[in-house]
């Protein structure tokens, strides 16, 4: 092979060579999730741009049609275009994952760094309360803090972000304990390193990878939990297209209209099973494979 | 000693192995050739990537199954290996051909009673009283002292060398006639190793073939009849133990057994005069010509160290105990004082689990002494606030056995030394170039500075761990282990690398290791640890000479040396103590 | 003498937990904001004052918290759930109707869990060949798909098509033997695909180890590799996991009761939630703690027996301990947690 101007580094093409190559190692499936958490991005901030009708408009003339070339997804009962409830649907699903596993990253970081680095004292205490609230199942937790703040996404959001800490938590303290005793963190002081520039530089980065990558996959698991919630009547509530809340709302119908469940339900598989895909790529970016 | 004429046992020409897909095949083993005959110890020899451990699973069919073996003859006993299939490895595995792995605790399955083990290989046709006695007959023959006490236990219960002998005992219960033992001592203390090698010895006695593989010639010379030597996956010698030893014919055969360090090679270079500057494990990328006249390395022209009778560093009735979580306390340093004078090269040696490791934390101010001071240039260094120590850190610098693991692994090679630099007060802007430069001083091309350390070779993350100290210019470098993970021609490279910055730099040398001839080459004086206690201490040739201590003569006696000429059963001279636990 | 010490310190550790339980669930649900007869009597009646007052004395929600808090201990203690407030009836009958459809349904679901989770590991781990390869990669796919895919969606789907459509099992709401059919396999799926991954990669990562090697050198056959010497070395993350099964089957059972109008405790926890029923979600937070600490207690057991490492207080002083064991303190009691948070 011939030098050719994008094998030179600074050259803009040598930037778009290393990002085909590191395309081609990543398989077609890692792609496939790639794109596809492209196009639910796209559905979740310019919905406009993928759905031609509002998912809102009732036109009880066109009511329980399957697909068809006008609506790709069919219409519901009331005749709306599931194919834009879908796509619209995006923002309110992933925005419930998201701000969910988002508020239980933080909050678990805070506690798990809190008791990892802190004292013995502190990480007693704050370990065996988690220990107490990992007693549960995160959808019981949940359902225990709605039945406190009531039902609604919000709610539903924060239900499920609580219910997470526990674990992220956990993982974040067991991960601080592992850097704490870290054969380079012995080598950074015997270099005169300070402890602000030990802590910041060093522990807390390192601590905090795991969570990163457990996080990127909790997304998926949050997502899948919020659906549930709408789905049980207790976050996001129809006429809102939320997926979970679609099925909820489509399910009595399923056996003359299919199309009403198995779009929104397919979507949720969907947009988890790409997570769930990144995610993994993610962590074996990160953690590496054994040499 | 084997009558040549007759038909060997396992013949073997122009072996090749091949992993990978199509397309992408990397050949690790390239036109191997050998024979063992019955009664005979052949030596398979070579450093890591020869393709040693390869031949050796390839001759058990245990290559793996990604893996493509070629080979114009490749025979035992006459049985043709390249026409096996599965039911007839499963025949010759264990009853004709047996394997001995290093690390038995690995090579043991951990939820499995001994006894499970060794009755495993066994044939099934007898009784299961019979087998069991079969089991503590073969657990006497290697040597185990209590056979029906070890045949309960599991592997996690016994020491590292009953675990050894265990595996042994596991690989002879189909009483095979080749006995295939990869690196059987690797893990073991010197002294445990000498009894594992005369148990390999004995079996030799009764007419048994050994394959022995091992990275190490002067394990190898105590015991072969004849050695091969292999590098990158091919034959560079073979031929009788005392003509490879005695009159090596290849120039790698030489280079490998010059790299060894002893008495004999103090003052001068192990490494190959041939070999470049640059270590051959580098790979082959361009490096840009830094300007290295810009900014003068700091230099103390020193053409010979001077030994000045002053202390540095000192202890003084150094004490450190654990708690052990099941035996209440463990005591790891007892009553340790010694000086380290200024401008020499002090070695301290002991076996594993002798308490060097805690005695080393402590006087880098790692860990606080229960009882006892480290002293600094006279001033308090233990017993004070970290931020009391800092300010002088720069003095004191060390260099780990783990050279990976004390390296944050998010940060590129530069960034690691930028944050040493940083500390040295070198501004931001000339911390590229100085890295550049630094990675130079040890040999480390500056096309480097990208990776992260994991992606590094072995000897090349000890060269960044002494640059990385050298950064902070100190008079005092504590050196834990620093070679005992490292090929011996790696080894040879680091070693002599730390001469040429000891020379050039006037630095006084702390060197921790259990290799007695690695210390012997490099050190004036030397301090055992057994124990916890530091049971000789003195010149170096005094200690090695003329041993005062028990422990000492009996780890002298066991260190395998090379030599053309087999002595005869080596522990037997030993005094009997039992060591290291 | 090993085991009573275990026992004892387990039970110990055990009643720690429920207090624990007791009171966080007692202090977050008597803070709830609003009044709690209102709760009680639902929104739509107007409430004479006598009518407070006296809901307010049979109750004791006057007193104050602290007071509550004792009295309310100290029934427990003596086995008093308390009286539902929107059944009128004491809260362990109102469980206890319920708790067998759901420990039927719980049982039926572990076992098809169990059955895919092993068939499909064992037929594909150590398998690198070509056909092997495909066989992982349809494996692992169904696998991400299965824990991916929400509960509800398809437990309806399963439903409109071997029911509504096929017509081979009966629909939502039946009893008997073939109504558990449906329900059982859409609550074990999600559970199948974890236990499945960790159980390849379990069994993976143990035919990777040396003494894989020491073992097939002595002429030993790949099925007595795979079932005498990596199943076992492969049950022990899967023991750990345990925790998480029986985590996943209790909120599972809300959602499958719920898509197969099935009766039972998630049904009643679900409906309590709803009507803000303070007692029977408290006893419905008991019982879920009880449930983990028995299973934890279990698990570390099942480590005993599985593990000889973890038998031992005295170990050869070079050895290490064994990789991935959880750390022999009290806190193994949640070794299951970090894995945690795989589906819902």
């Amino acid at each position: 092979m011939t030098t050719t101007a994008s094998e030179i580094p600074g050259w803009p093409g040598f930037l778009a060579a290393r990002a085909t190559r590191s395309v081609l190692r990543a398989g077609p499936g890692l792609i496939a999730a790639v794109l596809l958490l492209g196009l639910v991005t796209v559905a979740a901030l310019w919905p406009g741009l993928l759905a031609r009708y509002d998912p809102d408009v009732i036109d009880l003339a066109a009511s329980l049609d399957g697909p068809n070339a006008a609506h790709w997804f069919g219409t519901d009962q009331l005749g709306r275009d599931v194919f834009a409830r879908v796509v619209h649907g995006a923002r309110h699903s992933l925005l419930l994952g998201i701000s969910a596993t988002a508020l239980g990253a933080v909050g678990g970081a805070m506690v798990g760094l809190a008791a990892g680095l802190g004292g013995r004292l502190l990480d007693g205490l704050l370990m065996r309360v988690a220990d107490i609230l990992l007693a549960f199942p995160e959808l019981l937790l949940a359902l225990v803090v709605i039945s406190v703040m009531g039902p609604g996404p919000v709610n539903a959001a924060v239900a499920i972000g609580v219910a997470a800490i526990p674990t992220y938590a956990r993982v974040v303290r067991s991960s601080a304990l592992v850097v704490r005793r870290a054969p380079y963190l012995d080598a950074a002081v015997a270099l005169g390193q300070s402890r602000a520039h030990i802590l910041f530089r060093h522990v807390v980065p390192n601590t905090l990878g795991p969570l990163l990558v457990l996080a990127t996959a909790g997304v998926g698991t949050a997502t899948i939990a919020g659906s549930a919630l709408s789905f049980l009547g207790l976050g996001t509530r129809p006429p809102v297209p939320e997926w979970g809340a679609m099925l909820s709302e489509g399910r009595n119908f399923v056996e003359s209209a299919w199309w009403i469940v198995v779009f929104p339900g397919a979507a949720i598989a969907a947009t988890v099973v790409s997570v769930t895909v990144v995610g993994r790529a993610a962590r074996l970016r990160v953690e590496g494979r054994p040499r | 000693m084997t009558a040549s004429g007759a038909a060997p046992l396992l013949a073997v020409e122009d072996l090749r192995v091949a992993f990978g897909r199509r397309g992408a095949l990397v050949e690790a083993v390239r036109g191997v050739s050998l024979t063992v005959h019955h009664g005979e110890i052949v030596a398979l020899v070579g450093e890591s990537g020869s393709g040693k451990s390869v031949t050796a699973r390839t001759l058990l069919g245990l290559a793996g199954a990604d893996a493509r073996v070629t080979a114009r003859r490749l025979e035992f006993d006459g049985i043709d290996l390249t026409r096996q299939d599965r039911a007839g490895w499963r025949r010759l595995r264990g009853r004709r051909i047996g394997l001995v792995l290093q690390d038995a605790l690995s090579s043991l399955d951990p939820l499995r009673r001994v006894a499970d083990e060794v009755a495993e290989a066994q044939r099934d046709d007898v009784s299961r009283a019979r087998r069991r006695a079969r089991v503590l007959e073969l657990l006497a023959e290697v040597g185990l002292p209590d056979p029906p006490t070890q045949a309960r236990q599991y592997p996690h219960q016994l020491s590292g060398g009953m675990r050894q002998r265990a595996l042994i005992a596991a690989a002879l219960a189909g009483a095979p006639d080749l006995l295939i033992a990869d690196e059987p001592t690797t893990a073991l203390d010197v002294i445990v190793q000498a009894q594992i090698l005369d148990l390999l010895g004995d079996l030799r006695a009764a007419g048994r073939a050994v394959l022995l593989i091992s990275h190490d010639l002067a394990v190898v010379s105590r015991l072969a009849d004849r050695i091969v030597v292999m590098r990158e996956g091919v034959v560079v010698e073979s031929a009788a133990a005392g003509e490879v030893l005695g009159s090596p014919a290849h120039e790698y055969t030489r280079a490998l057994l010059a790299a060894v360090p002893s008495a004999a090679t103090r003052g001068r270079r192990l490494a190959a005069p041939a070999a470049p500057q640059r270590p051959a494990e580098v790979p082959t990328v361009p490096v840009p010509v830094a300007p290295v006249a810009e900014v003068p390395v700091v230099e103390i022209p020193v053409a010979d160290v001077p030994v000045v009778q002053e202390p540095v560093l000192a202890a003084e009735g150094l004490a450190k105990r654990f708690r052990d979580p099941h035996d209440g306390w463990r005591d790891a340093v007892i009553d340790v004082s010694f000086e380290l004078r200024a401008g020499e090269a002090l070695g301290l040696v002991g076996a594993s689990g002798s308490g060097k490791t805690t005695l080393v934390r402590m006087l880098l101010g790692l860990l606080e002494p229960d009882t006892g001071e480290v002293t600094l240039d006279g001033q308090p260094w233990s017993g004070v606030a970290e931020s009391a120590r800092r300010p002088r850190r720069g003095d004191l610098q060390a260099i780990f056995q783990d050279p990976l693991g004390s390296f944050d692994p998010r940060l590129t090679v530069g960034a690691l030394l930028g944050e040493a630099l940083a500390l040295a007060g070198v501004p931001r802007a000339g911390r590229r170039d100085a890295a550049v430069r630094r990675a130079d001083q040890v040999g480390l091309p500056a096309a480097l500075l990208r990776r992260r350390p994991a992606e590094l070779s072995g000897g090349q993350r000890q060269r960044l761990a002494i640059a990385r100290a050298l950064i902070r210019q100190p008079r005092v470098l504590v050196c834990d282990e620093p070679v005992s993970s490292l090929d011996v021609s790696i080894q040879a490279q680091i070693l002599d690398l730390l001469t040429d910055l000891r020379a050039e730099l006037g630095m006084t040398l702390l060197f921790v290791s259990h290799d007695l001839g690695v210390v012997r080459h490099l050190c004036d004086r030397a301090l055992v640890m057994h124990a916890g206690r530091i049971v000789e201490a003195g010149e170096v040739e005094t200690v090695f000479t003329a041993p005062r201590h028990e422990y000492t003569r009996a780890l002298l006696a066991a260190v395998p040396v090379l030599r053309a000429v087999r002595p005869g059963t080596l522990s037997a001279q030993l005094p009997t103590i039992e060591v290291g636990r | 003498m090993r085991v009573a010490w275990f026992l004892l310190r387990r039970l110990a550790v055990g009643l720690a937990v429920l207090w624990g339980a007791a009171t966080i669930s007692f202090a977050t649900l008597h803070t709830m904001p609003g009044d709690p007869v209102d709760t009680l009597i639902g929104p739509t009646f107007g409430v004479t004052p006598q009518l407070r007052a006296q809901i307010n004395e049979t109750y004791g929600f006057s007193e104050p918290l602290v007071a509550q808090y004792g009295r309310w201990l100290g029934r427990l203690v003596t086995g008093h759930l308390g009286t539902s407030y929107q059944q009128q009836a004491p809260v362990a009958d109102v469980l206890g109707d319920q708790l067998w459809p759901t420990v039927e349904l719980a049982l039926a679901a572990s076992a098809v869990a169990a059955l895919l989770a092993v068939g499909a590991a064992l037929a594909t781990a150590g398998r690198h060949g070509p056909g092997g390869r495909a066989l992982r990669g349809l494996a692992s796919s169904l696998e991400l798909l299965a824990v991916s895919s929400p509960t509800f969606w398809v437990g309806i789907l399963l439903a409109t098509v071997f029911s509504t459509w096929l017509g081979w099992l009966p629909v939502a709401g039946a009893t008997g033997p073939e109504g558990l059919v449906l329900p059982a396999v859409t609550l074990a799926l999600p559970i199948a695909g974890v236990l499945a991954q960790v159980l390849r990669e379990g069994l993976d990562s143990a035919l990777e180890q040396p003494f894989v090697v020491s073992v097939r050198a002595r002429g030993v056959g790949a099925a007595t590799v795979l079932f005498v010497h990596a199943l076992r070395h492969a049950a022990l993350p899967l023991v750990t996991l345990l925790g998480w099964v029986v985590g996943s089957l209790l909120s599972g059972t809300v959602i499958t009761e719920a898509v197969f109008a099935r009766p039972g405790l998630g049904r009643v926890t679900l409906e309590a939630i709803t009507a803000r029923d303070v007692p029977v979600v408290t006893a419905v937070v008991l019982l879920s703690a009880v449930v983990f600490v028995v299973v934890n207690s279990l698990v570390d057991l099942a480590y005993l027996v599985l593990d000889p490492r973890l038998r031992d207080d005295r170990r050869a002083p070079d050895t290490p301990g064994p990789p991935g064991a959880p750390a022999r303190s009290g806190r193994s009691m949640v070794s299951g947690a970090t894995q945690k948070g795989s589906s819902a």
